[in-house]
């Protein structure tokens, strides 16, 4: 499968995820009561309606009876193909792990193990560069937000967070 | 309003307000030269910064970044062929054609300057319409601004060039809007179970994911340097005061650009993109021996750049009076000013005038410092553009969590931030606008406060929502906006066919 029919399967189900969405939050707004519901209703309706119109757009280009409706943006260039389809799941990948990181050791910790092992593995750098802009980075960040902000960090729910 | 006025220049030149000054203008160049990240990241990364600050202070901070942003993006538009935001697109046409013949400083001289004047002038026209604007907006009852902010967000979704989209962006808003314990109907709404979401999304986390955390994982998916021209090292920028003076000598092109910037401002949505663009397409229809535009006139490049910044004093209008933010970063400055207890709204006018002073001069002091900072520095500044991404996005990333973080010291606020900035990513990769969605975002609880008002003043029939002139007018006028691309698609094809 090549990356264009790639990015319209995943445009057909992103519009059916959204009609999935836009279906519960109608559904959920009938179970409020009349002042809480009333204006979410609204909002349901033509959210339902506009998803599934999305929907039938995204079905038919995919199936090649429409011809108008972009899947994907193109813009800015990507690496093409399978190497592009790594990078955004990579993306996502490493959000979630700094993520994790956090909520176990919190930022002190999380921080300067995020960026070498970014540094390293993403962007090729040396381990002593890594390193040691690492340690530069969370000591700004850590001077500033706690120092000059007095803002207390995270710290983790190993540490007792 | 003389009162006014003093009392906010008096605050503004204080040390330490004069400092936040400066912060915001350095972050604002800075930002607004780096092609791809612009005002909207700079304000939601700086945000955290201003919650131990007097409210003013923010102000001040935020009008720093503004008013400095639209300059900075012009310097990488000129050297580099790279606009630093989108409005410099436009800058870009005839902008690099006069560097490639060895002209920058006359194009960066121009353009700092046309940028800064225009801002000026766009300020000036903010004084003289904020008593008119106040006069007006007390005619507006529930119905008609529950109207209004139909129109602002139809507006905006039809400007952002995919209408269904747009519209989906703007119920996601809204929906997100309604999270969290209802007041009036004493319900906690669409909270999944999830305790941490009784009191709502904050917008700070949520703006720090879709404009901060989404820029860094599409800036992650593209890779290498930002920008790939290697122009910024071998040109000369010699001759920035003869760009000064072709301003001056150019005074139609200058006024043209600045009054449409304002006027284009105005309208919610449409935003700087389009201002530059319709000013350079004015400069290049309107002016004599215009045969150079294209491939190197200098009226190509006033004329963009004093619409850019001059879209800014438009945009204030219907974002204070209103509480309509017209872009992308008045929406942020919106939840700048809301975090930090400012209504935005007919209440604002009346009652924190020496705020929007403060503001005004916020702009216009950045506006001035950083058209000075280019003329002296933006060879340097065009290097910024240069830096490698992956340097950037861990610590982007971490200053962003951080800040997320720091607005109530819960890791919920985290989550919500990386939970945004993968749908962000998302919207960015399948063309559905943000903008839309962070001003339903924004406007979801004006916008139900008033459809409820209004359906208890027409006793649940919705069909008087008609029976007001103003509501009527801008009914008629949001179903225009929507039938516009409508029939402007259905009049391609069939010339096309």
């Amino acid at each position: 499968m090549n990356g264009g029919s790639t990015s319209k399967v995943a445009a057909v189900v992103i519009a059916i995820v959204l009609s999935a969405l836009a279906v519960f939050m109608l559904v959920t707004a009938y179970t409020y009561s009349r002042s809480s519901g009333i204006f979410p209703i609204f909002v349901g309706w033509i959210f339902v309606a506009l998803a599934l119109l999305e929907s039938v757009v995204q079905l038919r280009t995919l199936i090649g009876r429409g011809a108008t409706a972009p899947a994907a943006s193109e813009e800015p260039a990507a690496p093409g193909g399978e190497a592009a389809s790594l990078r955004e799941i990579g993306g996502f990948l490493w959000l979630g792990l700094f993520l994790t990181l956090i909520y176990f050791a919190g930022f002190v910790i999380a921080t300067p193990i995020f960026i070498v092992a970014f540094l390293r593995l993403s962007a090729g750098r040396s381990f002593v560069h890594s390193v040691s802009f690492a340690l530069a980075a969370a000591a700004v960040v850590y001077v500033v937000f706690v120092f000059l902000l007095d803002y207390q960090l995270y710290r983790g729910t190993l540490l007792g967070a | 309003m003389p009162d006014s006025l003093f009392v906010a220049a008096d605050y503004l030149s204080q040390g330490a307000n004069l400092g936040y000054l400066v912060l915001g203008v350095a972050v604002g160049i800075v930002f607004g030269s780096i092609p791809g990240l612009g005002g909207a990241t700079a304000i939601a990364l700086l945000l955290p910064l201003t919650f131990g600050m007097e409210p003013d202070q923010a102000v001040i901070l935020m009008g720093g970044i503004m008013g400095a942003v639209s300059i900075g993006g012009s310097v990488s538009a000129i050297l580099l062929n790279t606009p630093g935001t989108a409005p410099n697109a436009a800058t870009c046409i005839d902008g690099y054609p006069l560097t490639r013949q060895g002209k920058a400083g006359l194009a960066i001289g121009a353009a700092a300057t046309a940028s800064s004047i225009g801002g000026i002038i766009s300020l000036g026209i903010l004084v003289a319409v904020l008593p008119v604007a106040r006069t007006i907006v007390l005619w507006f009852g529930p119905p008609a601004f529950f109207m209004l902010a139909v129109l602002g967000l139809t507006s905006l979704t039809v400007a952002s060039g995919n209408l269904l989209r747009g519209l989906i962006a703007a119920c996601i808003g809204l929906f997100f809007g309604f999270v969290g314990y209802d007041d009036i109907g004493g319900t906690a709404r669409y909270t999944i179970g999830i305790d941490f979401l009784w009191d709502g999304i904050s917008i700070v986390p949520l703006l720090i994911g879709l404009f901060a955390i989404a820029e860094m994982m599409n800036l992650y998916r593209t890779g290498g340097p930002i920008s790939a021209s290697d122009d910024g090292d071998t040109v000369k920028v010699v001759g920035t005061m003869d760009g000064v003076r072709s301003v001056f000598a150019n005074l139609r092109t200058l006024i043209s650009g600045s009054a449409i910037g304002t006027v284009i401002g105005l309208v919610p949505g449409v935003g700087g993109t389009v201002a530059s663009f319709l000013s350079y397409s004015f400069a290049a229809q309107t002016s004599k021996n215009n045969e150079n535009f294209g491939s190197g006139d200098i009226r190509g490049v006033i004329a963009p750049e004093a619409a850019n910044n001059a879209k800014d004093g438009g945009a204030l209008i219907p974002t204070l009076a209103f509480g309509i933010p017209g872009s992308a970063e008045m929406a942020i400055f919106l939840g700048v000013l809301i975090l930090h207890g400012i209504d935005p709204g007919p209440m604002l006018l009346i009652e924190r005038e020496s705020t929007i002073f403060m503001l005004i001069l916020a702009l216009l002091v950045a506006t001035l410092i950083s058209g000075g900072v280019i003329l002296t520095s933006a060879r340097h500044l065009a290097r910024i553009a240069h830096i490698d991404s992956m340097l950037l996005i861990p610590c982007v990333i971490t200053v962003s969590f951080v800040g997320a973080y720091a607005l109530h010291g819960s890791i919920g606020d985290v989550f919500i931030a990386a939970f945004f900035g993968m749908l962000g990513f998302v919207m960015i990769r399948f063309d559905y606008p943000r903008i839309t969605l962070v001003i339903a975002f924004v406007l979801s609880g004006l916008m139900e406060r008033n459809f409820i008002q209004s359906m208890i003043m027409f006793e649940g029939d919705w069909r008087r929502f008609f029976g007001d002139t103003t509501t009527l007018v801008l009914f008629l006028l949001t179903l225009c906006a929507l039938l516009i691309p409508i029939v402007n698609r259905v009049r391609t094809r069939r010339s096309t066919r």
